[in-house]
C-alpha cells in the first residue's frame, strides 16, 4: 500500500461509524452479562471477580493506545508532520487516563481482597513507575516551546517510554512473587481466568474498552486537525 | 381472620415483576450502569457532530 492510499484508508476508518456501534454493543453486553453471568465461587474474591471485566481491560486498552502512540512517534521521526505528533500525543493521553483508571480501580479492588489499597505488590509498583514515565512525557512536551523540537524530542522519548513499559509490566513482576494472578514465576492465567464463562465476557470487554479509548482519541485527534487547519 | 389469610394468599399469587427486585437487586445496578454508558455514548456522538460541522466549514473554505 502506498503511503497516500494508506492515509486515505486511515482517514476513512477514523470517520467511519461501524466500529463505534461495535464498541457500544460490546460494552452494553459486558455490563449486562458481566454482572448476570454465573461466576466461579472463590474465597476472598467472591462476587468481586467480576471486576476482571472492568479493571483489567483498562490495562490492555492502555497498552494498545500506547502502542498506537508509539507507531505515530516512529512515523513522526520518519516524516515529521504536525498530524503525526498530534496523533501520538492524543493516543498517549487517553492511554495514560486508562492507566490512572486502572490504578484507581485496582486500589479499590485490593482494599476488599488484599486487605489494603497499596500492598507494594511488584505489579502495582511497576505500573505506578510506568505511569510516572508517561507523566514525564507530558511534562517534557509542556516544557518545549518550539513546535518542531517538541514533536521530535517527545517522539524519541515516547519510544523510550514504551520500551521501558514492557519489562515493567510484563517481565519484572513475573520474576518475583506477586499478588496478581499469573505472576510469581507463572506466566499463565490462574484458575479463575480459565473459567469459560468469565472468558466469554472478559475477551469482548478488552476489545470494547480498547475501542472506546480509540473512539475518544479519534475525536480529540479530529479536533486537533481542525485546529491545525485553522492555524495554517 | 380466615378471610384475611385467603386474601393475603390471593395477593401473593398475583403475578408481579418480583424477579426485578430479587437476587439482591443486581438488576437495578445493571440498569444504572447502562444509563450511564448510553449517556456517555450519546455525548460522544454529539461531540463528533460538532467536529463534523467544523470539518465541513474548513473544507468549504479550501
Amino acid at each position: 500500500m502506498t503511503s497516500d492510499s494508506q492515509n486515505h484508508w486511515m482517514k476513512n476508518l477514523l470517520k467511519s461509524v461501524w466500529w463505534k456501534y461495535l464498541c457500544m454493543g460490546i460494552l452494553l453486553y459486558v455490563v449486562v452479562w458481566g454482572l448476570l453471568s454465573d461466576v466461579p465461587r472463590l474465597p476472598i474474591l467472591n462476587e468481586t471477580v467480576r471486576v476482571l471485566h472492568f479493571h483489567v481491560p483498562m490495562w490492555f486498552g492502555m497498552i494498545f493506545l500506547f502502542l498506537g502512540s508509539v507507531i505515530y512517534s516512529i512515523k513522526q521521526l520518519r516524516t515529521p508532520s504536525e498530524s503525526n505528533d498530534l496523533k501520538a500525543s492524543e493516543l498517549a493521553k487517553i492511554g495514560t487516563i486508562y492507566g490512572i483508571l486502572g490504578i484507581l480501580t485496582g486500589m479499590f479492588w485490593a482494599t476488599f481482597t488484599w486487605g489494603e489499597p497499596w500492598s507494594s505488590d511488584p505489579k502495582q509498583n511497576a505500573s505506578a513507575i510506568g505511569l510516572l514515565i508517561y507523566f514525564a512525557y507530558f511534562f517534557l512536551r509542556g516544557s518545549i516551546t518550539d513546535e518542531q523540537q517538541k514533536a521530535r524530542i517527545s517522539a524519541v522519548y515516547n519510544i523510550f517510554a514504551f520500551v521501558a513499559l514492557i519489562p515493567l509490566l510484563f517481565i519484572l513482576p513475573r520474576m518475583t512473587d506477586s499478588l496478581h494472578p499469573g505472576n510469581g514465576g507463572n506466566p499463565g492465567f490462574n484458575a479463575y481466568d480459565l473459567d469459560s464463562g468469565l472468558r466469554a465476557v472478559f475477551y469482548p470487554a478488552v476489545i470494547g474498552w480498547t475501542l472506546l479509548g480509540f473512539w475518544i482519541a479519534s475525536l480529540k485527534i479530529r479536533k486537533g486537525l481542525v485546529e491545525i487547519k485553522i492555524d495554517e | 381472620m380466615n378471610n384475611l389469610l385467603t386474601l393475603l394468599a390471593l395477593i401473593a399469587q398475583i403475578p408481579m415483576a418480583d424477579a426485578f427486585r430479587s437476587d439482591g437487586k443486581i438488576y437495578v445496578v445493571i440498569v444504572v450502569m447502562l444509563i450511564i454508558l448510553v449517556g456517555l455514548f450519546v455525548y460522544l456522538f454529539r461531540i463528533e457532530k460538532g467536529i463534523k460541522k467544523l470539518e465541513k466549514r474548513i473544507e468549504e473554505k479550501e
